[in-house]
């Protein structure tokens, strides 16, 4: 289990996060909402061992993160960047390559293959990643992190700060639903910041919605989502509705 | 060492022994290169003896070859470094310079050329060019840190910083300076490889060419590097140990090879592009392609300021730039260019 146990996140001396409390299981997806400035991204920093709390902590397995030796939390959990340039012409085979551990025993080679199939971008393995659009990058960068995972080892953790950012609609839910089949499949305890609110009670498990860098909500997508939470949440006034063709899905329409 | 580089190396090697052989054999006393062979051959115990003049063994074992390995351990030296800056800095416009090495080496020779005869004056120069260089490099590094964690940008204008000093320092050096001395001068802020000497090899192997066998090993961690240092470090690389350990790696090996040739400017920026053109970005395969390419263009360089205003000789900084300057112009616009679609 990746989990913040009553963690306050400070940047400076800004306190971003108070007293938050989150757990990630393995094999289940789940979608961290709220809007700009709500300390999404702190959240996903604390999880990942970039940010150590100021009060409370992060662990893994029980144990805090600060203690997890790099290369060990390597082969436990991968970040997805929201955005990454890269300074010099590497090819996106090179790219994704550079995800493999070492030493992780399996064929580098089949691994960023496969890694590169999954995330939809086998057809622009010779290209030279400057030249890709920012969709593209995007899904370079998650087969990269696809393959850090496949060479690790245990019960894996994936965080994705907002996957879906620059994807066309076809895209951001292939990726999402690739999330959804790495937590089903594998195994895999997948955390993702979204913005879209459908998208995220179409593939997550649990939804854990955060505002002014406090927990707000949390559990399965129908529980957290209502119109007075979303009202009061995001601004926005929406009603939210019974899928039509999904049991147990929701739609949330703008009012 | 991946294979794909094979025959470039194979193409480099070959080229770097023609090279050695034209400089061995080129100059005011040419020396054909059957003798220079022979002769070597003899040294090396192969031969019983060589069918060549004392005179002409003399200029090639006590001239000519300590020039060229001196040569070779240097433009190699710059170009691993400028490679390694670049690495470092995720900037393909960074050089070792940055760093304020080039001219804490440049500060401390002068000091030691002007203000002879004082404690500093009594030591060999190239000891305390390389450390003026290596002092500079702590004192960027320390004043970074001190602004907060060390980043590039603040690492670059701390650089900077130290450069205004040391070449203000270096201008009243050489406003006080006499005439003698101000010629000494130029050749640390030109650059040559006449005062090529055999006592300088052994510093240079160790210094440059054990740098350059640790630099290469760098390379896969230098790639995983250039995700950014977030993403290396979620890759179980410690991005600050790297950037540091390269950094001074660099340092070092600058250090002491403007020790020996004085400023030899722009081989450490140009070397490592060329490179990236020819065989692309991995530094697995840069690091010692760039110490080959390095070698191979300073022994050029380093032929045509020996013979192109023959029997003087022009300073070697001065061919280096006037080549590597307009390739410098051209990276920027197309650097720019391509940022800016």
């Amino acid at each position: 289990m990746l989990a913040l146990d009553h963690a306050t996140l400070a940047r400076g001396r800004r306190v971003l996060v108070e007293d938050l409390t989150l757990a990630l299981n393995p094999g289940e997806v789940v979608g961290l909402l709220g809007p700009n400035g709500a300390g999404k991204s702190t959240v996903l920093a604390a999880l990942s061992g970039d940010l150590v709390p100021q009060a409370g902590m992060g662990t893994l397995d029980g144990r805090p993160l600060s203690q997890w030796a790099r290369t060990d939390l390597a082969r436990r959990r991968a970040v997805l960047p929201q955005a990454s340039r890269m300074a010099f012409s590497f090819r996106v085979r090179e790219i994704a390559g550079m995800g493999v551990l070492p030493g992780s025993g399996n064929a580098p080679a089949t691994l960023v293959g496969e890694a590169l199939s999954r995330a939809d971008v086998a057809h622009l393995a010779d290209r030279d990643y400057a030249t890709l659009s920012g969709g593209e990058q995007q899904r370079v960068q998650l087969a990269r992190v696809l393959a850090q995972l496949w060479s690790g080892t245990g019960p894996r953790y994936l965080l994705l700060d907002e996957p879906t950012a620059s994807l066309d609609l076809a895209h951001q839910l292939a990726v999402l639903e690739l999330a959804r089949s790495l937590a089903r499949d594998e195994g895999f305890g997948v955390l993702a910041i979204v913005h879209d609110l459908g998208l995220a009670a179409r593939v997550a498990d649990r939804l854990a919605l955060m505002m002014n860098g406090r927990l707000v909500a949390t559990g399965t997508p129908a529980a957290v989502l209502d119109s007075e939470t979303i009202a009061r949440v995001f601004n926005v006034s929406a009603r939210v509705l019974p899928h039509p063709d999904r049991p147990d899905g929701i739609l949330i329409a703008l009012a | 060492m991946p294979h794909a580089m094979g025959w470039r190396l194979g193409l480099v090697l070959a080229l770097l022994a023609g090279a050695v052989l034209a400089n061995a054999a080129i100059g005011a006393v040419a020396i054909s290169p059957g003798h220079i062979l022979q002769s070597l051959a003899q040294r090396l115990g192969l031969l019983a003896s060589a069918d060549i003049a004392p005179g002409q063994a003399l200029i090639l074992w006590s001239i000519r070859l300590p020039r060229l390995v001196v040569g070779i351990l240097v433009g190699a030296g710059l170009a691993v470094s400028g490679a390694l800056m670049q690495a470092v800095f995720r900037n393909p416009l960074a050089e070792p310079g940055l760093t304020g090495i080039s001219a804490g080496a440049a500060v401390a020779a002068a000091a030691a050329i002007v203000l002879g005869g004082s404690v500093v004056g009594s030591l060999s120069l190239p000891p305390v060019a390389f450390a003026g260089a290596v002092i500079a490099f702590a004192a960027v590094y320390v004043i970074a840190r001190s602004a907060g964690p060390a980043q590039a940008l603040t690492l670059i204008l701390a650089g900077i910083a130290v450069n205004a000093i040391a070449w203000s320092l270096l201008g009243y050096l050489t406003f006080i300076s006499d005439d003698t001395q101000m010629r000494n001068l130029t050749f640390w802020t030109m650059g040559s490889l006449g005062g090529s000497t055999w006592s300088m090899v052994p510093p240079l192997l160790v210094v440059v060419g054990g740098g350059i066998f640790v630099a290469c090993r760098l390379g896969g961690l230098l790639n995983v590097y250039q995700l950014g240092e977030a993403e290396a470090g979620h890759l179980g690389i410690d991005a600050a140990r790297l950037r540091l350990g390269a950094m001074a790696l660099a340092a070092l090996i600058v250090g002491a090879c403007i020790a020996v040739s004085g400023q030899i400017n722009f081989l450490g920026l140009v070397v490592p592009h060329l490179v990236r053109l020819w065989q692309g970005p991995d530094h697995r395969t840069l690091l010692p392609m760039a110490a080959g390419i390095g070698a191979l263009l300073l022994l050029s360089a380093d032929l045509v300021s020996r013979t192109i205003i023959a029997p003087a000789e022009l300073p070697i900084g001065l061919v280096t730039a006037f080549i590597g300057a307009p390739f410098f112009i051209y990276l920027l616009v197309r650097q720019t260019r391509q940022s800016g679609h």
